[in-house]
């Protein structure tokens, strides 16, 4: 007899104090050796040496915030996608979201990187971040397109159409790369593993309004995605109005998932292995799942970007890199541990 | 022009006091070879991932030139940062400066008028102006030799390079490559130069069409294939041109490719136009 | 009274004109429902009334789905061919229709492993009700379904019977607010289900039948049909072709006109409704 006890809501007290722990670890380690007077100097405003209360106040804490936003924003857009999906498997990237937004940066990369040289500021005016952000809404616009018909949104013929453009966005990039100069070929390689490196406090202003937004939106909805799960047919009997909660929260995947590719890049499985982590913590509800989730990705990506800043210092590996490679494992083993009930 | 000697004069002086025991960060390779052949590579204490080669990864490694890192870079504690103009990312560089780190970026060009320019750039930030103008005659010397040896325009060979990589279609390196400042300084010329820029696929007709006398590829892919005979049965198009029906096919050292036209470059281009040329 | 949501003012106004208890439940009027010059289905009538029974008997392709769908609202525009408890159906908020009609499906695609009792509780979605009163009314009707004892297993790993009460459960939570009011559609609720559990879910409807709720199901099975239903609807080709209690609608003739197959009706010794036989040989 399978019974269903999750710790609920005992959960977020240790997951809080862990998220804690980790942000306040992650501003203490670093590959520049800062010792913790010092670094609580630095916090304070306090004399150090002006390189210290740089790296502290510049690189660290933008980071760890960088981090937690888009660590959550993945999370939750990725929990949404599932639920909306009813799928598991499914992820921002699967309705082509990233894919679109890659495209759109490679764009960015190989058209403007000549002119770069004559025009410094448009590379600088974040063309890639832009481009990125349209080409994520574009496709999700298209496939969200593709999808409908006069009697509402086909679920399985939007995840079609996203690999489709998937497909697509990925052969363009692979025009793209052909094309492209060493030099474009490489910022391109490196801005498809994502990177943390961009925590300038505009972009983190942007991250945690977007997070908060989603988060506020995604709450409300929380009950009607429950109901969701059940099927379509079933929600609408129960009084939720289908076709308007699709809409709004695939936008707002769209926009969550389009803004952190385009502050950070792509990283991949946060947005995928999060939401199950989740579940099997405190069960599909959610009214808890995505809270829950919100915390764990942040966790999640804190701790991949302070392994990514250490790992190969001075260097840094991407921290896509890592997330995959932490995440790909984790995920092979779910899916053994699942066969026959997905 | 008074003040602008007495400036130099100056900062000479200086740097040649003060600077000489800078902390440097190299991030090119370039750059790199540079200090090298100053004699100043004990000032250095981490150079980007294309300059391991000089010093065989006894020096800290700060990754990719376009990808530097505030705290990686911060954390060898360096004075000074010496770039080429394609290092980044901005938000970087200008951290660095905030935390007083003086971030250099070296001219650019594959011309020898650019080399010099550099080696006098790095030599002022190293304070080794002496070792520069003994460097830079070595350089006019090379030069100098190079044009002697350069054939009429009407008896230059053609020459291209290719960069032959497993899984990857053949690259052909135009305008603004050292491979083809390489190429001219060796006396040939170079006939991809007239339609591309930086490195492109090529196709077989258009490998054909340019009836090249000379194929140019690096020491590492011949290695890899392991003889000329290899190399032409790998890339039958190849085998079909001019260069390849005479077996004019040369490697030439990574390490005069990496960046911009560089001292190794010089070397490479003389000894190319000494097997091309028969010298 | 109904209450109504400020958003719809204009629909408030309609709506006090009516008193609920004494408009029919459901009153299909002449309602039509073609796909690509196929009619599926032609020309219907009927109404039910409080508290009663009714199951739609026809085989296969007769429109028994379609005429479900169209009133759940899942196809078609019924402009004011039917009515709800009075009041044209397209007109309902989707809110408040949801407080008054709900649809146990044939079998819910729910795969994520959410507690019985979460599934009870979501029939709570659209009550202006609060959370811990949500809580309780879906405890009572687990009770009254009989799987209370079931409320934290995961929802996967019951058995179809389970499931089924399970959802009876969600429903009669969704319709806990209408004071009886409701009207409950059942696409094939046994057909999923061994002997004894089609009876218990079937025992399930007629005491909420006795309680006040309207239930329209359709079944497969003409025996249960006749043993559970206060009025039977005999479907062929979209056309209603009988419309009676199921001694009246059940007989040898309109069964084999409607399905084409030769029977022999009975009495049942004891309960005295119908018992529906093949007359065929193997």
């Amino acid at each position: 007899m399978l019974i269903v006890r999750y710790q609920t809501r005992h959960i977020f007290v240790p997951t809080g104090l862990l998220l804690l722990a980790a942000a306040i670890g992650s501003i203490f380690i670093g590959p520049l050796p800062i010792s913790i007077q010092q670094a609580i100097k630095a916090l304070l405003n306090q004399e150090v040496a002006p390189h210290v209360s740089l790296v502290m106040q510049q690189v660290r804490v933008p980071r760890m915030l960088l981090c937690l936003a888009i660590g959550a924003i993945l999370a939750l857009s990725g929990t949404v996608m599932q639920g909306l999906f009813r799928n598991p498997l499914a992820d921002p990237g699967i309705i082509g979201v990233s894919g679109g937004a890659a495209l759109g940066a490679a764009l960015a990369i190989v058209i403007f990187a000549p002119l770069a040289e004559f025009y410094p500021l448009l590379l600088t005016l974040g063309t890639v971040p832009v481009f990125a952000f349209f080409g994520g809404s574009l496709v999700t616009f298209l496939v969200y397109q593709l999808g409908s018909n006069q009697h509402g949104t086909s679920v399985a013929i939007m995840l079609l159409a996203g690999v489709a453009i998937s497909a697509l966005a990925g052969a363009a990039l692979g025009l793209l790369n052909y094309y492209a100069d060493e030099q474009a070929l490489r910022d391109l390689a490196l801005w498809s593993m994502g990177s943390m490196a961009g925590a300038t406090w505009p972009n983190i202003a942007l991250a945690w309004a977007t997070l908060t937004t989603l988060f506020v939106c995604f709450r409300q909805d929380a009950n009607k995605l429950n109901a969701f799960l059940l099927g379509e047919p079933e929600a609408r009997h129960m009084g939720i109005q289908v076709e308007v909660l699709k809409r709004r929260l695939i936008l707002l995947c769209a926009a969550g998932v389009g803004i952190s590719v385009s502050l950070c890049g792509m990283i991949g499985f946060v947005g995928l292995i999060i939401p199950h982590l989740g579940r099997m913590l405190v069960g599909p509800n959610h009214t808890l799942l995505l809270p829950l989730s919100a915390l764990l990705g942040g966790l999640l990506l804190l701790i991949a970007d302070t392994v990514s800043r250490v790992i190969v210092a001075p260097a840094e590996l991407p921290v896509g890199i890592i997330t995959a490679l932490a995440g790909a494992p984790f995920f092979i083993a779910l899916l053994f541990q699942q066969r026959g009930k997905i | 022009m008074m003040r602008a000697i007495s400036l130099l004069l100056i900062s000479l002086v200086f740097s040649s006091t003060v600077l000489a025991n800078n902390k440097i960060v190299s991030a090119g390779a370039t750059i790199t070879e540079i200090i090298y052949a100053l004699g100043a590579q004990q000032q250095l204490v981490g150079t980007d991932v294309t300059s391991s080669k000089w010093h065989n990864g006894t020096l800290p490694d700060v990754g990719y030139h376009r990808a530097l890192t505030v705290e990686g870079l911060l954390s060898l504690t360096p004075d000074l940062l010496i770039a080429s103009k394609e290092a980044g990312p901005d938000t970087t560089l200008q951290l660095l400066q905030q935390a007083g780190v003086n971030v250099r970026i070296v001219s650019s060009g594959n011309r020898v008028a650019d080399l010099k320019q550099r080696i006098n750039e790095i030599a002022q930030q190293t304070g080794r102006m002496e070792q520069a103008s003994n460097l830079n005659d070595k350089v006019d010397a090379l030069a100098n030799q190079l044009q002697q040896q350069t054939p009429a325009k009407a008896q230059q060979q053609k020459a291209i390079f290719l960069l032959l990589r497993e899984g990857s279609p053949a690259s052909l390196a135009g305008k603004e490559t050292p491979a083809d400042a390489i190429i001219n300084l060796m006396g040939a010329t170079n006939p991809a130069a007239a339609t591309i820029s930086s490195y492109k696929p090529a196709s077989a007709e258009a490998l054909l069409a340019m009836a090249p006398d000379v194929i140019l590829v690096s020491h590492r892919t011949l290695k890899a294939l392991g003889s000329v005979e290899a190399l032409l049965a790998a890339h039958p198009m190849l085998a079909a041109t001019p260069a390849g029906q005479a077996r004019r096919v040369f490697s030439i050292a990574g390490t005069s490719l990496i960046g911009e036209l560089g001292i190794s470059s010089l070397h490479e281009a003389l000894r190319l136009n000494n097997r091309i040329y028969g010298n | 009274m109904l209450k109504l949501s400020a958003k719809t003012p204009h629909l408030a106004h309609h709506f006090n004109d009516i008193h609920i208890p004494q408009a029919a439940p459901l009153q299909v009027s002449h309602l039509t429902y073609q796909v690509q010059q196929q009619t599926l289905v032609d020309d219907i009538s009927f109404a039910l009334k409080r508290g009663e029974c009714c199951v739609v008997l026809g085989p296969n392709g007769a429109g028994k789905s379609s005429l479900l769908k169209l009133i759940s609202g899942e196809i078609g525009q019924a402009g004011h061919n039917i009515r709800l408890f009075g009041q044209p159906r397209d007109i309902w908020p989707d809110g408040l229709l949801a407080q008054h009609l709900a649809i146990l499906p044939q079998h819910s695609q729910l795969s994520f492993a959410f507690s019985a009792f979460e599934v009870a509780q979501l029939g709570g979605l659209s009550l202006p009700v609060s959370q811990h009163k949500i809580r309780r009314i879906a405890e009572q009707n687990m009770r009254a379904t009989d799987v209370l004892h079931l409320a934290q297993r995961a929802y996967p790993s019951l058995s179809g019977g389970e499931k089924q009460r399970v959802h009876l459960a969600r429903v009669l939570t969704q319709l806990s607010c209408a004071n009886n009011h409701g009207l409950l559609i059942l696409d094939e609720p046994t057909s999923a289900l061994d002997l004894a559990q089609q009876h218990k879910v079937l025992q399930l409807c007629r005491q909420l039948c006795q309680q006040g709720i309207t239930v329209l199901m359709v079944l497969h099975d003409l025996n249960l049909a006749a043993q559970y239903a206060d009025r039977i609807l005999l479907l062929k080709s979209g056309q209603l072709l009988v419309d009676g209690a199921p001694k009246q609608a059940l007989t040898a003739e309109n069964i084999e006109h409607v399905y084409q197959y030769p029977v022999k009706v009975m009495s049942h010794p004891e309960l005295e409704h119908p018992i529906i036989m093949s007359k065929s040989h193997h």
